[in-house]
């Protein structure tokens, strides 16, 4: 309906509704540009805190001397690594351990049984020690595997995803078992694209969850050239922990001081997740089972 | 799963300790499979060497018959130089492949981390049962580990290794910091790194320009002090045309490592955050003396008038150091190293700009007097009780002060991917501060470039200063915190020989009462302070909150602390 034909209350809404989440774009979209600036400022400029949303002294030396670190390039290639191979690791899994569970009982007896012992995990986790003793003692230390095999299975997606499998009408699998479809066949042709936007939901969880994980990195690796992007970005950010400052502090306080090349690299380590986003985006808004069954 | 520091480390602390208490069987068997073949294989040739060795001294340096190989883990700093070749890893390092040359000694690490990270890595690794050979810890680890009887006795591998300049190292302050490190049976578990304590004396900085801008002179007492800032703030001292600058630079945590309030305090005899001699001989909180209200009442006056920022208790070190940098605020308390950060940012922003070093000034006709800590305590090497050769570490610490003679300078460089960030154990020089500036002084005075100094560190101080005697702006920083007669440590060792100096008199490990409610009684009084400052809160409030600290666990600590210093008096 054009915008003047409608009731005013709705115009209204319209414009309000419009105002709000332009203010909440702006809001989000205000610190990386100010982190652009500052990458592309010069260093003493964005020190004495003169860069606000306009790079002051304009320079690309940041950014070429990112090109020649290494730890930045090999923490990237480890980071593409971790999101490719553990998205598919994860949502292979998820689909997998969801779709028999959304099964009722009647058809799958120990179902409640296996629910259960998913669920568990969800409330009561090994620790942080027992963890790090299990990574340590089945040798995958140091490896990608470290980060990428205990969290394999995501017990809350695989929820999300049996419960929305559980919305699908069941008259569509009983069309398809009377079509003569096995049961992985009416996963893949029925289940899996009707379920596209929960499919989407949980991709993009999992795929920005592996991209921002950093605390594993740093626990199960034992050499920082080993580390995936956020590990190496988060050494960056931390504040060196001084009590007396040494002498070796104070190069540390120098190093600090290098507010341009730091916010170059945090910038390029959003830029890849933001750019996934537009992509996934379609799928979140089409509810696609409407219309599929005639009750 | 996701811990934030603070308390989750201090609970993987606890677990770590049980753990450790219930792993000390397994250790036992594990370590020699841990330290490798090579260890095993060595033991008995070291046996059948050791009558030869007794017949000749001990070589601090001594190269063993095999190659020993010794377990680690390394938390590595950034290098600071740049010419360090690209995609150089720690296990890469040519100290270590020297040190394997000199004294065969192969050092394997287990893993390496950045050195922001290595405390909650080593914890879990500890708590997961994989100890390492030698170790570089801190205080408090030491005492944890000296608890739960892991630590090996270094009596004799120091006596009978530690190299002459290791020793003299260790005799700097009469051997006090060494004998902390002594079990209560009298036996050595750890070589302790410490720097000279009066490298945390309390001096002013000031812009000098915007002081004859002012027209005002170098302040004398504290008066002069407060005319001073008050004309930073009101007088437009960058003199151009607006009212954008403040008195005092003064970051949100009053006790710090610079930019915080410890120099006011100690100017106007109060000394907070520490336990200092009262008039009866024992310790007392300096948190609870009529001073450090006195001292509070003065930050509130300052804070009224527009001295201080209206914002410092929301800004960090970086936040102040923006401020100074863009040339906000032109005062601060703190240490000898500011030329070489911040400062030297200062004057690459604006190069009018000219930093004065001085001393506290007096109050109330008593000139003022710095706080200087008992000790000044780094890390400590420790080894492994289960470890083979104990003066393995010892020969380690050797091999660093070595390796910084001159012999080497052209070898041990960053180019040649020699990284001094990454060796451990390098335990420091007390003396190299003030030897540094005596030596490059003379060598200046007399124009001597074929000058013996005694640290490397010495010669290149003595090249940074020549270079900025001929104009090379870029060596201020390093010139003047180090080698100036009137900079950062000429003004530091002027007042340390003056006199004018408090020494606080505890430097044991945190008490039990500190352990359990140190930190509560920290928030406590950092709250109340901020509150006084801010004037959201009267200057009375203070004889309250010194009721509720000694109330809520500051007499037992007062207690504990006392009963340390009665066994540890000072001289």
């Amino acid at each position: 309906m054009p915008f003047r034909r409608m009731a005013f209350s709705r115009q209204l809404f319209i414009v309000i509704n419009s105002i709000v989440l332009a203010s909440l774009f702006v809001l989000g979209l205000l610190p990386f540009i100010h982190l652009l600036s500052v990458s592309l400022s010069s260093n003493i400029a964005a020190l004495s805190n003169q860069v606000k949303l306009w790079p002051v002294g304009f320079t690309f030396e940041a950014y070429r001397f990112l090109g020649q670190k290494p730890e930045f390039l090999d923490s990237l290639v480890v980071s593409l690594q971790r999101v490719v191979l553990g998205t598919a690791i994860n949502m292979a899994l998820v689909v997998m351990a969801a779709y028999p569970l959304s099964k009722e009982v009647e058809r799958f007896r120990l179902r409640t049984l296996y629910v259960w012992f998913f669920a568990v995990t969800m409330f009561l986790g090994g620790g942080l020690i027992p963890t790090y003793i299990v990574v340590k003692e089945t040798g995958i230390m140091d490896s990608i595997w470290a980060l990428i095999l205990p969290g394999a299975l995501s017990v809350w997606h695989m929820v999300m995803l049996l419960n929305f499998f559980r919305s699908v009408p069941k008259d569509l699998e009983e069309a398809a078992i009377v079509d003569g479809a096995g049961q992985l066949k009416i996963l893949a042709r029925i289940y899996l694209p009707i379920s596209l936007p929960a499919i989407a939901t949980i991709l993009l969880f999992t795929l920005v969850g592996h991209w921002n994980s950093w605390f594993d990195g740093i626990l199960y690796m034992n050499s920082p050239s080993h580390y995936p992007l956020q590990s190496y970005l988060y050494t960056l950010v931390t504040k060196i922990n001084i009590e007396a400052i040494s002498t070796e502090d104070l190069g540390a306080l120098n190093r600090l001081s290098e507010k341009t090349l730091r916010s170059a690299q945090i910038f390029l380590g959003a830029l890849p997740i933001m750019v996934v986003y537009p992509f996934l985006q379609r799928y979140f808004i089409k509810g696609i089972t409407v219309g599929s069954v005639k009750e | 799963m996701k811990i934030k520091s603070g308390s989750g480390l201090f609970s993987v602390l606890m677990v770590a300790a049980l753990m450790l208490a219930a792993c000390s069987n397994s250790n036992g068997s594990s370590s020699p499979s841990a330290s490798g073949p090579a260890t095993s294989a060595s033991a008995p040739a070291s046996e059948s060497a050791s009558p030869s060795a007794e017949e000749q001294p001990k070589d601090p340096l001594g190269k063993y018959p095999e190659p020993v190989t010794v377990s680690m883990v390394l938390g590595a700093r950034t290098p600071e130089s740049k010419d360090v070749p690209s995609g150089l890893t720690p296990d890469q390092n040519g100290y270590l492949k020297k040190l394997k040359e000199m004294t065969n000694i192969e050092v394997k690490y287990a893993w390496t981390v950045p050195y922001e990270q290595f405390n909650q890595k080593f914890k879990l690794s500890i708590a997961s049962g994989d100890l390492p050979d030698v170790m570089w810890v801190d205080q408090v680890t030491f005492e944890q580990f000296k608890e739960q009887g892991i630590l090996g006795d270094l009596t004799e591998a120091y006596r009978d290794y530690a190299s002459p300049t290791i020793k003299k190292w260790m005799e700097f302050d009469g051997g006090a910091t060494l004998n902390m490190m002594k079990s209560e049976d009298g036996k050595l578990l750890g070589l302790p790194s410490y720097s000279d304590a009066n490298q945390s004396l309390q001096t002013v900085w000031i812009r000098a320009d915007w002081l004859k801008n002012v027209g005002l002179e170098v302040p004398q007492t504290f008066e002069d002090l407060e005319r001073v800032a008050d004309a930073f703030a009101h007088n437009d001292p960058d003199q151009d045309g607006q009212q954008d600058t403040y008195g005092l630079a003064l970051m949100k945590s009053l006790n710090f490592w610079g930019f915080d309030a410890r120099g006011f305090f100690n100017t106007l005899g109060a000394y907070p955050y520490n336990f200092i001699p009262g008039a009866d001989g024992k310790l007392v909180a300096g948190e609870t003396l009529p001073e450090t209200k006195d001292a509070l009442s003065k930050l509130a006056d300052w804070y009224k008038r527009g001295l201080l920022d209206k914002e410092w208790a929301f800004k960090d070190e970086n936040k102040v150091v923006e401020d100074m940098i863009a040339g906000k605020v032109g005062m601060s308390f703190g240490e000898w190293w500011y030329p070489n950060w911040p400062l030297n940012l200062v004057k690459d922003n604006d190069p009018k700009a000219e930093w004065i070093n001085v001393p506290l000034p007096s109050y109330n006709g008593n000139p003022g007097k710095s706080l200087v800590p008992r000790a000044r305590l780094g890390k400590i090497v420790v080894v492994n009780k289960n470890f083979a050769h104990p003066e393995a570490a010892i020969k380690m610490a050797n091999f660093y002060p070595e390796m910084t003679k001159k012999e080497y300078n052209d070898v041990a460089t960053p180019a040649n991917g020699y990284v001094y960030e990454w060796y451990e154990p390098r335990v420091s020089n007390p003396t190299e501060m003030e030897t540094n500036y005596i030596q490059v002084n003379e060598a200046l005075k007399t124009n001597n470039d074929g000058y013996e100094f005694e640290n490397g560190s010495g010669a290149l101080l003595y090249e940074t200063a020549k270079k900025y005697a001929n104009g090379d702006q870029a060596s201020w920083g390093l010139t003047f915190s180090r080698a100036s007669e009137d900079g950062g440590w000429g003004i530091t060792r002027q007042v340390r020989d003056s006199g004018q100096i408090v020494r606080s008199g505890f430097a044991g490990p945190p008490t039990p009462t500190q352990v359990e409610k140190g930190a509560s009684l920290l928030k406590l009084t950092d709250e109340t302070f901020t509150k006084i400052i801010m004037g959201s809160a009267s200057v009375d409030e203070f004889d309250k909150y010194v009721e509720d600290w000694k109330k809520l666990g500051g007499n037992d600590i007062t207690a504990e602390v006392n009963d340390w210093y009665a066994k540890n008096p000072m001289n």
